[in-house]
């Protein structure tokens, strides 16, 4: 019509001439219909732009709207937690919760009879007071299984309803409890690296990965039972860590628990006695005596000490285990593990610079780690001249398994103190670390614990072709403020091979009792020194590290030492 | 007064309409199926999920390591079962090739001086580090040691 018009209009004045005011009305309105023309015809040519360039133009992809359906894995609370080898330890699986709108149940006592009967767990009792409550929402039960979810739907009871709900499982069970801990009903972690990574792993979806390794975990705790088996012990643990990296590959606190059920678990079984307990380490903690002897410099390798006869101070005598009655060189006093001769270069080291040692390789406090449960130490406050005597062979201070393995390791590694780490870093990302000691120093401690192995206390733990060293250590437990002559906490901590310490492992019984094949000892030396050395056959089969000659000539001289000089 | 002009605008307009309409309950249909795929995909996931849980579930080094007491006949390495090729002593130069080597023609000759020349040239002992660890872990992880064996 548009155009007809514009032609009538057009043609007007050839049929008709107007004069004057109605010429330019005329001129007016062609001028107006002239300017909305061209509007129309603007804005008709941008939305034909636009169409072309939406519908051809805009890389053809689908409309955003379609892609709100997408998701990119399935709906989860919290992360999953996989081993150094990716091997799962703990997930989350969608179950369904079932709770009740009382008020839309007709008949409580009914419901709750007949949901007594498939819902196992619940009581009809219980049932039926939660249903005849006034409130709009209880919980029935919570994780139901498929079967029971089934069972439910067909009792057909009006006001049941579902809701999608998540549950935390541990496919290992009991083996990584004591790492792992374990969540609350409403998945919020309440012990272990689900309490302490908790925030992680609800913000993050991918697998948090530990250091452990899930092979050698298992391998750890068969031994560490076979051991508390054999000797009867009320309990045990066992740390491996990884020399370069401070890594714990394998900690084993037994007895343990279920963590898919640890409300079962009776509380002494969630104790971690590797971070938790504070035990008076005995003779391993000679290793830091010695090593701060000869770190100051107070004593050589060449030096010994007089231990023939006990040391009498104040009401308590310091005497030798096995005493050699005589004079004993520095390493003679390591490999005898004389208390004489090490409380002796306790007195020559001085309270400060003793003091000050222990405390550079961290065992005067809580060890940092990631697990929640950590554990000060117990140090002797004031710490007078019997302290020193008696902190020399580790007796009147107590402190964590995790503080002795740690501080064993910076004394093996070359003297650098690097803090225990469960969790996996990046691989260019290194723990902090500090030197605590010289070269020299922990190249001296390695020739000694090489030398307790070889040749005095920790025999048992020798593995030909592994160069095994370590410090056997046992230490009476005191009860009612006394030494109980029966009851012990043997333990042993060593590294091997010697010559490059790759494993640092810690292992302890609580209250071991000797049999006939120990002819009655429950010292560490019988007890624990041969789980060492079972652990260190299968550390180095898991890993297929091959055995070196121990009588090859470079390691020979490297772990050369001229133990008695007199 | 129908012209054809008006003929071919109404046409037009006919035959849109008739293509939005079709377009639209195709694209309608395609969400749809968008909607159920990844409706699939999230259960397979799902699935898939639940699976790996009991994979690692049946995957208890302790579980395999009883199976693998009643079926297999494997027991912990020992150290002295791990070695590695530069520990092999070198063949003797003229040294007549092994007969299995002679019969098997698979087997090319010239295999006994190659293996000799990789023993003396006294290469960096490397062990087969990345094979190795995985392939004796598992059975070690496997087995219990026989009190014997100790």
């Amino acid at each position: 019509m548009a155009t007809r018009l514009s032609d009538a209009l057009r043609a007007l004045p050839a049929r008709l001439r107007l004069e004057g005011t109605g010429m330019q009305a005329m001129e007016t309105a062609r001028h107006r219909l002239m300017v909305g023309g061209v509007l129309f015809t603007v804005a008709f040519a941008v939305v034909a732009l636009r169409v072309v360039d939406v519908t051809m133009l805009k890389e053809g992809h689908e409309p955003r709207v379609a892609s709100h359906h997408r998701q990119t894995g399935p709906e989860r609370d919290r992360a999953d937690i996989v081993d150094r080898n990716g091997e799962l330890l703990a997930t989350s699986l969608s179950t369904a919760s079932l709770y009740a709108n009382p008020k839309l149940i007709l008949d409580a006592n009914d419901a709750a009879a007949k949901l007594a009967k498939v819902l196992a767990g619940t009581t009809e009792k219980d049932l039926a007071r939660r249903l005849a409550s006034d409130r709009s929402f209880v919980w029935v039960q919570r994780n139901l299984s498929p079967r029971q979810q089934f069972a439910v739907n067909r009792l057909g009871i009006p006001g049941l309803f579902f809701q999608r709900d998540e549950r935390r499982v541990y496919p290992h069970g009991a083996l990584t409890a004591h790492i792992l801990g374990f969540t609350d009903i409403d998945n919020r972690g309440l012990a272990g690296i689900e309490q302490s990574y908790d925030d992680r792993l609800r913000q993050v979806d991918n697998p948090l990965q530990l250091t452990i390794d899930i092979r050698l975990q298992h391998v750890v705790r068969q031994e560490l039972t076979a051991s508390i088996e054999e000797f009867r012990a009320i309990g045990g643990a066992a740390l491996v860590l990884d020399v370069p990296t401070g890594e714990v590959l394998a900690l084993v606190s037994l007895p343990d628990f279920d963590p898919n059920a640890p409300g079962a678990a009776e509380s002494d079984t969630r104790f971690n006695r590797i971070t938790l307990g504070t035990y008076e380490p005995g003779s391993t903690f000679k290793i830091f005596n010695t090593a701060a002897a000869l770190d100051f410099g107070v004593a050589s390798l060449r030096d010994g000490y007089d231990a023939s006869k006990p040391i009498q101070i104040s009401r308590f005598t310091i005497s030798d285990y096995k005493g050699q009655k005589r004079w004993l060189s520095l390493p003679e006093i390591i490999m005898y593990s004389s208390n004489i001769g090490s409380a002796r270069m306790g007195i020559d080291l001085g309270r400060d610079r003793q003091r000050q040692f222990l405390s550079r390789v961290g065992v005067l406090k809580a060890a940092p780690f990631d697990l929640p449960e950590v554990a000060a130490p117990l140090i002797p406050n004031p710490w007078r001249d019997i302290n020193v005597m008696t902190v020399a062979f580790g007796h009147g201070i107590s402190v964590t398994p995790l503080n002795l393995a740690v501080g064993v390791t910076a004394v093996v590694n070359g003297g650098i103190l690097r803090p225990a780490t469960l969790v996996r870093r990046p691989g260019d990302v290194t723990s902090p670390s500090e030197r605590v000691m010289t070269q020299r120093t922990s190249d001296q401690m390695r020739t000694l614990m090489r030398l307790v192995v070889e040749r005095g206390s920790g025999k048992a733990a020798n593995v030909p072709g592994y160069a095994v060293g370590g410090k056997t250590g046992t230490a009476e437990k005191i009860v009612k403020g006394r030494y109980h002559r029966d009851m012990r906490i043997s333990s042993f901590v060593g590294a091997f091979p010697m010559h490059a310490p790759r494993f640092v492992i810690y292992a302890m019984l609580d209250e071991p009792k000797g049999n006939k094949a120990t002819h009655g000892y429950a010292t560490a030396g019988w007890v624990v020194a041969p789980l060492v050395g079972r652990l260190v056959n299968q550390i180095a089969a898991i890993y297929g590290i091959p055995p070196v000659d121990d009588n090859a000539p470079e390691f020979r001289d490297q772990m050369l030492i001229n133990v008695a000089v007199r | 007064m129908i012209r054809p002009g008006n003929i071919f605008w109404i046409g037009l307009a006919l035959t849109l309409g008739y293509g939005l309409y079709h377009l639209k309950h195709e694209v309608k249909a395609l969400e749809d199926e968008l909607f159920h795929l990844n409706r699939q995909i999230l259960a397979e996931q799902q699935a898939i999920h639940v699976l790996r849980a009991e994979w690692s579930y049946i995957n208890q080094p302790q579980r395999l390591q009883s199976l693998s007491q009643r079926h297999l006949d494997l027991q912990p390495t020992r150290p002295a079962q791990i070695g590695t090729l530069a520990t092999l002593p070198a063949r003797p130069a003229d040294a007549p090739a092994p007969a299995i080597a002679a019969s098997s023609p698979a087997i090319p000759a010239p295999e006994a001086p190659t293996l000799k020349a990789r023993v003396n040239s006294n290469a960096p002992a490397k062990p087969p580090q990345a094979a190795m660890p995985q392939q004796s872990a598992v059975l070690a992880a496997d087995r219990r040691e026989t009190p014997g064996v100790r």
